[in-house]
């Protein structure tokens, strides 16, 4: 590790120590009392926003004070209003709602949804500045104050109530940052406060008066310091351990230590996924399995733990390929069981995701959120990729069998476990589990060949090869997770719903039944008690939001009668007003339970009906009446077509689907009762049949639309149910699988950049942003195709903006038209029936609910009537009884239609989070001003976000395609243009090797053609020049060779000369001792013949040129050592180091000849005896045959000028041996030396090139 | 003298409808007593694993391939719908946290809803700071493959 690394960790090491210093330090100060100090923090944090919003309601007071003019905006003059609705407007931020009112409370101008004036009363008799108001399910803080004859008000909603809390209106809790770990008592204005609990927190306006009490929810007790100490110690050791781990893979350990590292690590982030708040990451409520007992208790646990897996995988892999081959028998049951079985192990892990997951995850969105099935997608993946590296590690050492029987035993093996898996509804779908059992086959034949190629790479591209990864990790996880959501939900068709639709009508009444039980326990306008205390006109809806009723969003009514029988409190969700405002009473105090047909226009919805006597003490107090709807409308399992369904709904499950559920109901007489679905699927006699027959339901094929649908058909009530969801087309499933692998992409992508620019900072030299940076810059292709994909991200994205704002605008212009005509006939129906109802009841609203619900059915859009701004009638009560609207149209919208006569207004309005278009037109209602009809479109917008967000992902599709498209003819481009480089690059090695037969062969017909034959050109000019001076050279080599020839001939003539001279004289002189002579000169004679003899040898071998051929050295040894081996010098011994020696290509002759010149010279420098050590050997990326002696060893200048011809330190020696395997070394494009050998003796290495490797494509 | 009498086929025949006839009637009240017997089974497993805050024994309560709602106030997020394994581990923490003191199921809630369904209704009350929180919760069950399973479990309001 660099020093920066060290430095880097060091710093990391000394924060987590500081971090966990202070940590147990506030533990440790805070003693036994932790938990209580925890608490009053969340107050304190209470307190601080109570007081935030205070302030902002007085600031806003201020400023609405310091309007110039407000006694004159304050009047009636239709221009002063006009102009009070802007400055306010101007003025309002946020959710604050502002209002300038009448002496009476009435407001004049708004902006926001201004609290009536009725509810303000109680305030402005206390003479209170801040208080309290309750509005239906909201709770709002309100500040009033006195401006001469005028009122100011400013408001916000501080809190929802808790029953219908769900994704769209939780933001407005502004006191509690975490509900679930405070609880905030409100205190209405005009109400004394309650007696606070010690634990509470009194929350107090500025004049002193108590608003609210809060208290800290049950919650745990305070972690032990002991515990958060071992927790502490347990992310250090953690922490540790993957440093270690690191540090292992940067100094190559072995597989089995970095599997027990991997293994021990995980071990030991266990205890971190419960010690500190991980939001879904760590919560059970998305995905938790028992199965691996503490690894899977949640999606962080499983991501860790599949990620354990697969680095595990990965060692088992790498150690696989290491070793040798299981023996047979080990490598049948590897093969039929073992790697099945981890193939299958994998699919289990994949589907416990989804079987045991809240929402089982199917599709992965291309830029995919940060978030817990996010997660278990990854996991998914991860799992896959570690069930493929196992079965292919036992695949890989299971080679002792022969392909065809390997792939045998193996796919029995596979299809067994296949076929198990489908019996446990485990299996993977049968392509994903086809692509996988070929994969792991496929690694575990070839991976020698991969691990070679893994081998010789880089560093950066062994990162871009395990990024490669990821698009196939997406590939296996996405179908599969799909695969088995989709079980899950037919699971649940079947059992779930299917039994809930059958005995919706015993259900319902079992739900009333508990309502019915919880109304009575609420004791309604019991004197003295806190029903009797609340709004009378609120009534209603609290108590329905206290009851299943609103727990389960059912179609349901309640309304509560005086003892007169007046309706004094209605909430109806989904249900048509039901009565009229006098109606008779129940006629005793027990429960009255009937099944009714309420009409609403011209359709009947059968409700239950329950009623009863309020009577306490013996006296009438009123009646309470609960209705509920039997319809099958808002099952909870059904997309609701009502698009504010999902504000009451505790949990909107049913959006969260990518397929919807669909239902079909007929009854005995096979008309149709419901649908889900407009126009609805149209099952054919056999099905209905077959559904009504029962009591054997069953799956069965159906048609929508001409596209096919599963369904499930049972019998309901003698007729015939259908439960159905569409199936999965062919290219939606493809899109699905390649947005998922897109996603992996970017994920790996995104991992990648991180861990090279943290390799970056802790200063490593490899796989870094630079080093990736340089290797890209390295080669012209790489630049080219980088840039040719730059390029092209702009246009695509630019592509997509711009049709996205196109259809956007469209859409929203086809929207307004749609609405201003739908709003036109509406206003003509709802101006139609003011007339008449002014005529017939004048001194009533001139329009009612019922009469705008009957509209609603005839536009197909919800309708509200406004009158002096107030709301008069909506087809929607619910949404302003619940208080989750206003009952108070929009101010700019009333300045514009009313003060400025302006045709139509469309603006945006929102509940939470729920945000939807509202058209507005003035309407003629026969009063002084026109009134407003406003249609929320909040269906349409449901529309517009559908297509929109379809349009949006098939622009992602597009683009990555696009960019797909863009990479492979930047992939072909840069081919084209870097084909021709890297071809003379390797033409211009080839050349500066000697082979100047190298060309390159011209593709192209630009300027790098002209490039390719210039060069071709160069070289057979090269080639030319060559051949003359090998031909010159070849003359003056004769030359040489003859006048060395001439010289050494004619020292051995000189001694014959003289011999025979001195014999012919002592013939001729006729001496004694000419027998003596005869001997002497003809031995002298024969000497130097024979040395002739040897020179000729010698030059015969030196002049002759090799022919190479494939070689082992090992043979080249082994030929020249076995001469020698069984008459050695005595004292000396030979070893011939054994082992399979390189290939070359070589002359074998010469080079067991060059190799005996070697072994000569060792055995003429060992005359005392001694060892000689041959062997053949890879050396440097090169082959050498190599001897070595531990004779007296060789200087160095001896061994500088060792292989000069001539060149000799023995007497008798001819000087030619060495030159002569410098000579043969040469020819064959290599070399040789000697060195000196500690402690004593002489290596003599012969080193040759080796063959040059197939020229890799580029 | 030997007196060869015929075989008595008519009153093997009578006996075979007679033991068929007592069989068909018998059935459906058998079945009927099987079912409620299990159901009463389930119940007393039930409250077993609610009263002692046994997770492991709650979730071999539940159905067993396919999904359970559950809805407690306070105490999940809304409604939930889990797997059986998911409820298992989600139970073990909640169980782990919020100690429960005492569970009962009240037999007079128990109603039947055709030949599958089953509700019932039980008091669960928690340990908690500000002392014991006590609940209604509502339980869902149906049968199969003759085993009452719970589906769905919900803080009744």
């Amino acid at each position: 590790m660099t020093s920066r690394g060290l430095r880097l960790w060091a710093l990391t090491a000394v924060a987590f120590a500081a971090a966990a210093a202070v940590d147990l330090a506030r533990i440790a100060t805070a003693g036994p009392n932790a938990a209580e100090v925890a608490r009053q923090s969340l107050l304190d944090g209470v307190e601080a926003r109570h007081h935030h919003v205070i302030e902002e309601l007085a600031r806003a007071l201020d400023q609405v004070a310091a309007l110039p003019n407000l006694a004159t905006a304050a009047g009636r003059d239709p221009a002063a209003r006009g102009e009070a609705f802007r400055h306010l407007a101007r003025l309002r931020s946020g959710d604050l709602d502002l209002a300038i009112r009448d002496a009476r409370l009435e407001p004049l101008a708004w902006a926001g949804p201004a609290t009536e004036a009725a509810r303000l009363r109680n305030l402005a008799q206390a003479g209170a500045g801040h208080g309290v108001i309750s509005s239906g399910a909201a709770l709002r803080y309100v500040a009033l104050r006195r401006a001469g004859d005028a009122w100011l008000s400013a408001e916000r909603v501080v809190a929802v109530r808790r029953n219908i809390r769900n994704a769209f209106v939780e933001d407005v809790e502004t006191l509690a940052a975490d509900p679930s770990l405070v609880a905030v008592r409100f205190v209405l204005a005009g109400e004394d406060a309650p007696a606070a609990d010690p634990r509470e927190r009194t929350l107090q306006a500025p004049d002193g008066r108590v608003m609210a009490l809060a208290r800290a929810r049950e919650t745990p007790e305070g972690e032990p310091l002991a515990e958060r100490l071992r927790r502490w110690l347990a992310f250090g050791a953690a922490l540790a351990a993957v440093l270690l781990l690191g540090a292992a893979l940067r100094t190559g350990v072995s597989p089995a230590a970095l599997a027990a590292a991997v293994g021990l690590a995980r071990l030991l982030l266990l205890p971190l996924t419960g010690a500190w708040p991980l939001g879904e990451f760590g919560s059970s409520a998305h995905y938790a399995s028992p199965a691996l007992g503490p690894l899977l208790r949640s999606p962080l646990d499983l991501g860790l733990t599949a990620a354990a897996l697969a680095a595990l995988a990965a060692c088992a892999w790498s150690y696989a390929l290491a070793r040798p081959s299981l023996p047979p028998r080990a490598a049948i049951v590897a093969a039929t069981l073992l790697a099945p079985g981890a193939l299958a192990l994998g699919a289990a892990l994949v589907a416990d995701i989804a079987w045991n997951s809240a929402s089982p995850p199917e599709a992965l969105d291309l830029l995919p959120a940060f978030s817990a099935g996010s997660l278990l997608h990854l996991a998914a993946g991860l799992a896959w990729l570690a069930a493929l590296a196992t079965a292919a590690a036992l695949l890989a050492a299971s080679g002792s069998l022969a392909p065809r029987r390997l792939a045998f035993v193996f796919s029995a093996g596979a299809i067994a476990a296949h076929v198990l898996l489908a019996r446990a509804e485990l299996a993977p779908p049968p392509p994903v589990a086809a692509a996988l059992a070929a994969l792991a086959f496929g690694l575990g034949l070839r991976g020698s060949l991969l691990r070679g190629a893994w081998r010789g790479a880089s560093p950066e591209a062994r990162a871009a090869a395990l990024a490669l990864l990821a698009p196939l990790a997406g590939l296996l996880a996405q179908p599969t997770l799909a695969a088995h959501a989709d079980a899950v939900l037919l699971r649940q068709m079947e059992a779930d719903f299917a039994p809930r639709v059958r005995e919706l009508s015993r259900w319902r009444t079992h739900v009333l039944q508990a309502t019915l039980e919880r109304i009575d326990a609420l004791r309604l306008l019991e004197p003295g008690s806190a029903s009797e205390r609340a709004p009378i006109e609120e009534l209603a809806f609290a108590t329905w939001a206290s009851t299943d009723l609103a727990a389960l969003g059912l179609s349901s009514a309640i309304e509560i009668q005086d003892p007169d029988g007046f309706v004094a409190s209605r909430f109806a969700l989904n249900l048509a007003p039901l009565a009229g405002p006098l109606a008779p009473l129940p006629r005793g105090e027990a429960w009255e339970q009937r099944p009714e047909r309420i009409a609403i226009g011209s359709v009947e919805r059968p409700v239950l009906h329950a009623r009863r006597q309020l009577v306490y003490d013996g006296e009438l107090q009123g009646a309470v009446h609960v209705w509920v709807a039997e319809d099958y409308s808002n099952l909870p399992f059904l997309s609701p077509r009502d698009p504010y369904a999902t504000l009451f709904r505790s949990a909107p499950a049913a959006a969260a689907r990518e397929r919807e559920v669909g239902l079909l109901v007929y009854d005995d007489a096979r008309r149709l009762v419901f649908s889900s679905t407009d126009p609805p699927p149209v099952p054919d006699t056999e099905a209905l049949a077959r559904a009504e027959s029962g009591p054997a339901p069953g799956w069965m094929p159906l048609e929508f639309e001409g596209r096919p649908v599963t369904a499930w058909a049972f019998p309901v009530a003698g007729g015939a149910g259908f439960l159905y969801r569409e199936e999965s087309a062919l290219v939606r499933s493809l899109a699905d699988a390649f947005e998922a692998a897109t996603a992996f992409t970017f994920a790996a992508a995104l991992g990648l950049l991180l861990l090279l620019l943290a390799r970056e900072a802790a200063g490593h030299r490899r796989l870094t942003a630079r080093s990736v940076a340089r290797a890209v810059a390295s080669r012209f292709s790489r630049r080219l195709f980088v840039a040719l994909i730059a390029l092209a991200v702009g246009p695509a994205l630019l592509l997509q903006g711009v049709v996205r704002q196109l259809v956007e605008e469209r859409l929203a212009r086809e929207t307004a038209d749609q609405a201003l005509e739908r709003a036109s006939i509406a206003r003509k129906a709802v101006e139609d029936f003011a007339f008449f109802q002014r005529g017939d009841y004048p001194d009533q609203q001139p329009v009612t609910d019922q009469a705008l619900v009957w509209v609603e059915r005839l536009i197909r859009n919800d309708l509200d009537v406004f009158a002096g701004g107030r709301l008069i009638a909506s087809s929607k009560r619910e949404l302003y009884a619940s208080g989750l609207l206003g009952a108070r149209v929009d101010g700019d919208a009333y300045r514009r239609l009313v003060l400025e006569g302006a045709p139509a207004v469309l603006r945006t309005e929102r509940i939470g989070a729920f945000s939807f278009s509202v058209v507005s037109v003035p309407l003629a209602l026969g009063g002084s001003e026109p009134g407003i009809l406003s249609l929320p479109l909040a269906s349409r917008r449901r529309e517009v976000d559908a297509v929109l967000a379809d349009l949006d992902r098939t622009a992602r599709l597009a683009s990555v395609a696009f960019l797909l498209l863009a990479a492979a003819i930047a992939y072909s481009m840069s081919r084209r243009i870097s084909g021709p480089l890297f071809a003379l690059t390797a033409a211009t090695r080839r050349i500066a090797r000697g082979d100047l037969a190298a060309r390159v062969e011209p593709t192209t017909r630009d300027e790098l053609r002209e490039l390719v034959e210039a060069f071709n050109q160069m070289a057979g000019e090269l080639a030319r020049q060559r051949d003359d001076l090998e031909r010159s050279n070849r003359l003056a080599a004769w030359a040489e060779m003859a006048r060395q020839v001439a010289h050494e001939v004619k020292n051995p003539l000189t001694p014959i000369q003289l011999a025979s001279e001195h014999l012919r004289r002592v013939w001729a002189d006729q001496r004694e001792d000419f027998a003596a002579t005869l001997d002497t000169c003809t031995t002298t004679i024969l000497r130097q013949v024979a040395t002739l003899r040897g020179m000729v040898t010698e030059f015969s071998a030196f002049a002759r040129p090799p022919e190479p051929a494939p070689l082992d050295l090992q043979d080249v040894v082994a030929e020249a050592v076995a001469p020698y081996a069984p008459a050695l010098p005595p004292g000396v011994t030979l070893t011939a180091e054994p082992g399979a020696g390189p290939i070359v290509a070589g002359d074998r002759r010469l080079l067991v000849r060059a190799l005996v010149n070697l072994l000569e010279n060792a055995l003429a420098a060992l005359a005392e005896g001694g060892a000689i050590r041959v062997r053949a050997r890879l050396a440097d990326g090169r082959a050498a045959l190599e001897v070595e002696d531990d004779g007296p060893g060789v200087p160095v200048e001896v061994a500088a000028r060792a292989f000069e011809p001539y060149f000799s330190t023995r007497s008798g020696g001819t000087g030619l041996g060495l030159a002569l395997v410098l000579r043969i070394a040469e020819a064959h494009g290599g070399g040789a030396e000697l060195e000196a050998v500690a402690p004593r003796g002489t290596r003599a290495r012969l080193w040759l090139p080796l063959p040059e490797p197939a020229e890799p494509p580029r | 003298m030997h007196e060869y009498r015929m075989p008595d086929v008519g009153s093997a025949a009578r006996r075979g409808f007679v033991a068929g006839l007592l069989a068909v009637l018998v059935r459906v009240p058998l079945a009927a007593a099987a079912e409620d017997a299990a159901l009463r089974a389930r119940l007393d497993a039930l409250e077993r694993a609610l009263r002692s805050g046994d997770a492991d024994a709650l979730g071999a309560s539940v159905a067993r391939r396919g999904r359970i709602h559950v809805d407690l106030r306070g105490l999940t997020d809304g409604q939930q719908v889990w797997g059986a394994g998911q409820l298992r581990v989600a139970f073990a923490e909640l169980f782990a946290e919020r100690r429960t003191s005492g569970f009962a199921l009240q037999a007079a809630t128990l109603s039947r809803s055709g030949e599958d369904l089953a509700f019932v209704r039980g008091t669960w009350t928690r340990a908690a700071p500000g002392g014991p929180v006590v609940e209604s919760v509502s339980f869902t069950l149906r049968l199969e493959s003759g085993d009452w399973r719970v589906f769905e479990i919900r803080t009744a309001r």
